[in-house]
C-alpha cells in the first residue's frame, strides 16, 4: 500500500471550445485518510508481532503462562486494529471502484487502474494476515482451554 | 488451618489445601466473574441497539430554491446510499442478537458456584469472532464518515457534512456507540481470559 502511486496526464476541458489541456495528476497512497490509517495499523501490528516474537523466543523454556495471556490479549487488541484497518481501505476502495452517485462522489478506478490494483492487493493480503492472526488468537484460546481441561 | 480467600463477588471461600507438600500444587478457587460478564453483555447490547437505531434514524433531505432552476429540487440523505452504512447496520444488529443470547447464557452460569472451563472458552470464541465483525464494520463506517465530514480534495470527492448536519451527527454519534460496543467485547474477551487463565494457575 504504502508503495501505491501513479501518476497519469489527464485531459482537462476547461473551455468547451479549446482543446483539452494535459494535466498530471498524481494518486497516492497518503492522500485517503483511510489508506493513512490502513498503513499505521499494519505498522503498529509489524512492529508488536517482532516485539512479541522476541518475548516468546526469550522465554521459550520457562512456562510462562502471564506472559502468554497478556500476548493472547494484545493479539485480539492488534486483531482488531488489523481488521478495521482493512474494511476502511476496503469501504473506501469500493467507492472509488463504483463512485456514489448519492453522494456525488465520482469513481476513480477508471484512470488510475495500477493505483487501484496495488490497493487492492494490500487489502487482500491483510485480510489473509487479519485471518491468520484471528486463528492465531483461536490456538491460543484452545490452548489455555485444553490446560485448564487438563488441570 | 483453613485459609479463606474472598472472590470479586464478595463471597468467603475455603482455600482447599492438599496433603502432599511440594509435588501438587493446591487447586486455587475457581472465581465466578460472570456478575461481571453480564452488566458487559448488557452494555454491549445497549450500545448495539443505540448505533442501530440512530443510524437507520439518519435521514435528512434538503430542498434547493434557485432562480436558475424552474422548480426547487429536493435532495436526500440516507443511510442506504452508502453500502458501508448497511454493512454497519448488519453487523450491530447481528451482534445485538448475540449479546441478547449470550446475556441469557451467562445469567445461568451467574447462579453457578464454577461455570464449566468450555463454556468460558465457547463465549470467548463467539466474542473474538464477533469484535472482527464489529471492528470491520466501525473501521468501514468511520471511514466514509470521516470522507463525507472533511471531504478529499485530491479524489474530488466533496464533504457532505456542511450541508446535512443532522445526518452527519446521526452518523458520527453512531459508529462512536459503535466504537464503544467494540471496547465492550474486548473487555469481555479480557474477562473470559483472566478467568480462564485463573484457574490454571
Amino acid at each position: 500500500m504504502a508503495t501505491a502511486t501513479e501518476v497519469k496526464t489527464v485531459p482537462i476541458t476547461i473551455v468547451p471550445t479549446l482543446p483539452p489541456l494535459p494535466v498530471a495528476l498524481a494518486a497516492k497512497w497518503h492522500h485517503l485518510s483511510a489508506f493513512t490509517y490502513f498503513v499505521v495499523s499494519h505498522a503498529i501490528t509489524c512492529v508488536y508481532l517482532l516485539f512479541s516474537l522476541a518475548l516468546l523466543v526469550v522465554n521459550r523454556a520457562s512456562n510462562a503462562k502471564k506472559l502468554i495471556l497478556i500476548l493472547a490479549i494484545a493479539d485480539v487488541m492488534m486483531m482488531e486494529l488489523l481488521f478495521s484497518g482493512n474494511s476502511a481501505a476496503v469501504a473506501v476502495e469500493l467507492i472509488g471502484l463504483h463512485g456514489n452517485s448519492h453522494l456525488r462522489w465520482n469513481k476513480v478506478c477508471n484512470v488510475f487502474k495500477g493505483y487501484c490494483h496495488q490497493v487492492g492487493a494490500a487489502s487482500m493480503v491483510s485480510l489473509i494476515s487479519s485471518f491468520l492472526l484471528l486463528f492465531m488468537v483461536i490456538l491460543t484460546m484452545v490452548n489455555l482451554h485444553r490446560e485448564c481441561k487438563s488441570m | 488451618m483453613e485459609s479463606t480467600t474472598t472472590t470479586l463477588s464478595g463471597k468467603t471461600v475455603p482455600t482447599s489445601e492438599s496433603g502432599y507438600e511440594g509435588r501438587v500444587r493446591a487447586p486455587t478457587p475457581d472465581v465466578n466473574f460472570f456478575r461481571l460478564d453480564v452488566l458487559l453483555r448488557l452494555l454491549l447490547f445497549s450500545a448495539t441497539v443505540t448505533a442501530t437505531v440512530v443510524m437507520v434514524t439518519a435521514n435528512q433531505s434538503k430542498t434547493i430554491v434557485s432562480p436558475f432552476l424552474a422548480f426547487p429540487i429536493t435532495r436526500e440523505a440516507k443511510f442506504v446510499h452508502s453500502p458501508a452504512f448497511i454493512y454497519f447496520i448488519v453487523a450491530c444488529s447481528v451482534t445485538c442478537l448475540y449479546s441478547v443470547l449470550t446475556i441469557l447464557t451467562s445469567c445461568f452460569a451467574v447462579a453457578k458456584r464454577s461455570p464449566s472451563s468450555g463454556l468460558l472458552f465457547f463465549l470467548m470464541f463467539m466474542d473474538v469472532f464477533m469484535l472482527g465483525v464489529m471492528a470491520s464494520a466501525t473501521g468501514s463506517a468511520g471511514s466514509i464518515a470521516y470522507v463525507g465530514l472533511k471531504g478529499n480534495s485530491h479524489v474530488q470527492w466533496n464533504k457532505i457534512c456542511n450541508i446535512y448536519g443532522k445526518f452527519c451527527r446521526h452518523i458520527g454519534s453512531s459508529v462512536g456507540v459503535g466504537i464503544i460496543a467494540s471496547i465492550a467485547l474486548v473487555m469481555l474477551v479480557i474477562l473470559s481470559g483472566y478467568s480462564l487463565y485463573r484457574r490454571i494457575r
